[in-house]
């Protein structure tokens, strides 16, 4: 039996050493500035444009030039967020996002709302989906911008993307949609799915951290965030990440290349595993929904214990998960998702992610439930909320 | 050696370096052995926290300064936004008067036309033929009302090295809420630098100027200074600058720094010869040539003029040779515009335009800089009596 398994994806994936080794040229021998107009600078820029074309393959944009490279996720969600609502202010200042989007998108959100903007957050229900009703209703005159994550990174709930991109379509809105979760764990369309901006970034999909794209539809004008040299078609200055864009273009082509295999099997230990849970250990909820889900996705509250007793526990025995997400992993704040999703506080507070890849295998599974329900269940008889539940039944 | 050609003489290091063989095993070790989110509670998230810890205590000790003042970012361009952008935003109710140069990098001199754009007033100081700035110009333009000066350290065409140790003392005076930002992009690592004695606020580098991997810059902000996030989302390196740590470029930057620290008089003596002999090369051996780099310049970087040729033939017919150097610096190289730094220093268009930037490493040989004279001086007379008029 495995000692060791990493279950925290979502928060980050191992590099694997396809990745690696693609990027090691561009780091020991093509190492020039591709801004540089000699041979080894000329090698560096071939190899971020073939990289630039694996990315627009992967969401099948129209154009290879409609994909930016930035150095995470959190950028091209800054980038796009910020760069479309100044470029646009004098249009109208009004924003719809959702309640459990990434702090990327919500904090750039709160600081545009402190600029004079304002900001619709559409609620969800109790499995994290927003309502395409309420989408309609929160449309203004005003309104120029929708920005919706795809799939969430905490409970893994997928959003009706594409009819979301068809109302700001209608409505002549742009849609922006933060799919960091979802590149490689479902298929993304851009063009069949009405999506205008894309962010998404590589250390998620077995890349290398530090790089992350943003995919944008010709014709959609963006306030630079980066101000500088002339690179990214003058849209993002700061010499390229070459090793690190190589990479990003290696970890979309190998998980585009393995898709359908690697949803089928996460989807079947993804399932498997919330069976096993749900049989096992007795008053827990699934978070999300059962069916819009990304395949990577399990997300439990057990009720009586702390979320971060749990993961102590898990972490002794081996077991690397997340409660929430990994950037608020250090607040002591519930997740804003769990309490959207209309979970209370205490709930909220016992809530434990196993995120899994496509190297999560069946023995993992195996480990995980040969830890977990002792663990929920030493954590709860050192509970005195659980021990008067006990006693009253 | 009796080989004609050398396999490659990479003379353009002020554009980017080679990452070194310490700097690469530390990227592969905690690429592939560290791969954690730094900020997952696991024991693996706190293996990868430790070395951005580790890190942040490296250049905290190589700065003199504290590890909380250290904020790890994208890159050089990525600091001198944030440095520039951010301070001004925050601080515009003091006022909204910044004083910069004309001889910034673009990522300064962008980011401040940008805030040019959206009602900020900035003053770019001219600089004299060898471009440095003057003192008393700096004084006159220093305002109640100005908020930042921002001058970069080492320039990164021709290596001129500004006083940048002499402007606080008077902004104290002048300016006492102004803040002080330099980019030492190209001279971190390899010049002299003091946060402390020179009163810099902000400091700005690079990981790829200093033989590690691109994607890593780092951004000094004195405990005093009141800056904004570029970058929101959730909360990381206190709140500054969001985004999920990039461990491994941090690591192998931080270990180029505490390779360099122990080497760095050593290497800039060595850098010192290499560039004596090239200047003492083109002048004994070229005619109709002009060294623009000042004598006192930073020795890593040496720009020259070879006038009647023009700047990307000589380039290109120096890479078939095994030479690689830059016209102006890489970041401008696909901007049509000539470069902004020689015409602030007054070169003439026919100086502008056949000028190269030769920019050197503790790795370069004597022996190369003796084949790269040789070739420049067989290929500039090749080049000329073909476009002899």
């Amino acid at each position: 039996m495995s000692k060791f398994v990493y279950m925290d994806n979502s928060a980050t994936t191992r590099i694997t050493d396809e990745v690696f080794e693609s990027m090691k040229p561009y780091l020991t021998q093509h190492y020039g500035n591709p801004s540089s107009i000699y041979s080894i600078g000329r090698d560096a820029r071939a190899a971020v444009d073939a990289a630039r074309e694996k990315v627009a393959k992967a969401l099948n944009a129209p154009k290879v030039n409609n994909i930016y490279f930035t150095a995470s996720g959190t950028e091209a969600d800054n980038w796009a967020i910020k760069g479309y609502a100044f470029a646009h202010k004098n249009k109208g200042n009004h924003i719809i996002s959702s309640a459990i989007e990434h702090h990327a998108v919500l904090h750039t959100l709160q600081y545009l709302e402190k600029q004079g903007f304002e900001v619709t957050y559409l609620p969800v229900d109790a499995n994290g989906l927003i309502s395409l009703d309420d989408l309609e209703k929160a449309i203004k005159p005003t309104t120029i911008m929708i920005t919706i994550m795809t799939a969430n990174n905490e409970i893994g709930t997928i959003e009706p993307i594409a009819e979301i991109g068809k109302i700001a379509h209608d409505h002549k809105i742009v849609f922006h949609t933060d799919a960091v979760q979802a590149i490689g764990n479902m298929k993304i369309d851009v063009q069949e799915m009405n999506i205008d901006m894309l962010s998404m970034s590589a250390h998620k999909i077995h890349g290398p951290k530090g790089v992350g794209a943003l995919y944008v539809k010709s014709g959609i004008r963006l306030d630079n965030l980066h101000h500088g040299g002339a690179q990214e078609s003058n849209k993002r200055a700061g010499t390229e990440n070459v090793a690190g864009i190589v990479g990003l273009g290696t970890a979309i082509e190998s998980a585009m290349e393995h898709m359908d295999e690697n949803i089928a099997k996460m989807t079947a230990l993804r399932d498997r595993l919330i069976k096993e849970i749900e049989e096992k250990i007795p008053y827990c909820r699934l978070n999300g929904d059962r069916v819009k889900r990304l395949p990577t996705n399990v997300n439990f509250s057990f009720k009586y214990i702390e979320g971060e007793s749990i993961l102590l526990m898990l972490d002794i025995n081996g077991i690397a998960a997340s409660s929430g997400s990994a950037c608020t992993s250090g607040s002591l704040d519930p997740s804003h998702v769990l309490l959207a999703i209309g979970l209370p506080h205490e709930i909220a507070h016992g809530s434990t992610r196993l995120s899994l890849s496509n190297e999560t295998t069946s023995e993992d599974v195996d480990y995980v439930m040969s830890v977990l329900p002792g663990i929920v269940e030493r954590l709860r008889k050192m509970s005195p909320l659980y021990e008067e539940i006990s006693k009253e039944k | 050696m009796n080989k004609i050609y050398p396999d490659k003489i990479y003379l353009d290091n002020a554009a980017s370096t080679k990452p070194s063989a310490e700097a690469m095993e530390v990227f592969a070790d905690v690429s592939l052995n560290a791969y954690a989110n730094a900020s997952s509670l696991h024991n693996m998230g706190m293996a990868a926290e430790k070395h951005i810890k580790d890190a942040k205590n490296i250049f905290a000790k190589t700065l003199g300064v504290q590890p909380k003042n250290i904020l790890f970012t994208s890159g050089g361009t990525e600091s001198n936004n944030m440095a520039v952008t951010g301070t001004a935003i925050a601080n515009c109710r003091r006022g909204k008067h910044i004083i910069s140069t004309a001889v910034e990098h673009p990522s300064v001199l962008e980011t401040c036309k940008h805030l040019a754009s959206i009602g900020y007033e900035v003053d770019f100081l001219s600089v004299d033929k060898n471009g440095s700035i003057d003192i008393d110009e700096f004084c006159r333009k220093l305002r109640d009302d100005t908020v930042l000066v921002s001058v970069m350290h080492v320039n990164n065409e021709v290596g001129t090295v500004q006083p940048v140790h002499l402007l606080k003392d008077i902004m104290r005076k002048k300016s006492p809420n102004a803040l002080l930002h330099t980019d030492a992009v190209q001279s971190f690592g390899k010049e002299p630098i003091d946060i402390n004695a020179w009163g810099i606020d902000l400091l700005s580098a690079s990981s790829h100027k200093i033989y590690s991997p691109k994607g890593t810059g780092l951004l000094y902000i004195g405990d005093k200074v009141k800056i904004e996030p570029l970058l929101y989302g959730g909360a990381h390196q206190g709140g500054l600058r969001s985004g999920t740590e990039n461990t491994a470029g941090t690591a192998a930057f931080a270990c180029s720094v505490s390779c360099l620290a122990q080497e760095s008089e050593k290497h800039h003596a060595y850098v010192s010869e290499l560039n004596t002999a090239l200047r003492r090369g083109i002048l004994s051996r070229l005619d109709r040539v002009q060294i623009n780099s000042p004598s006192d310049a930073s020795p890593y970087i040496c720009n020259v003029s070879f006038f009647g040729v023009r700047s990307e033939i000589l380039l290109h017919s120096l890479e078939s040779k095994g030479i690689y150097v830059s016209s102006g610096s890489a970041c401008s190289s696909h901007k049509s515009g000539k470069s902004h730094v020689l015409a602030a220093m007054g070169l003439n268009y026919d100086g502008i335009d056949s000028a190269l930037r030769f920019s050197f490493s503790h790795e370069n040989t004597l022996d190369e800089i003796a084949y790269t004279v040789d070739t420049l001086a067989e290929q500039v007379s090749l080049i000329r009596k073909y476009t002899r008029k």
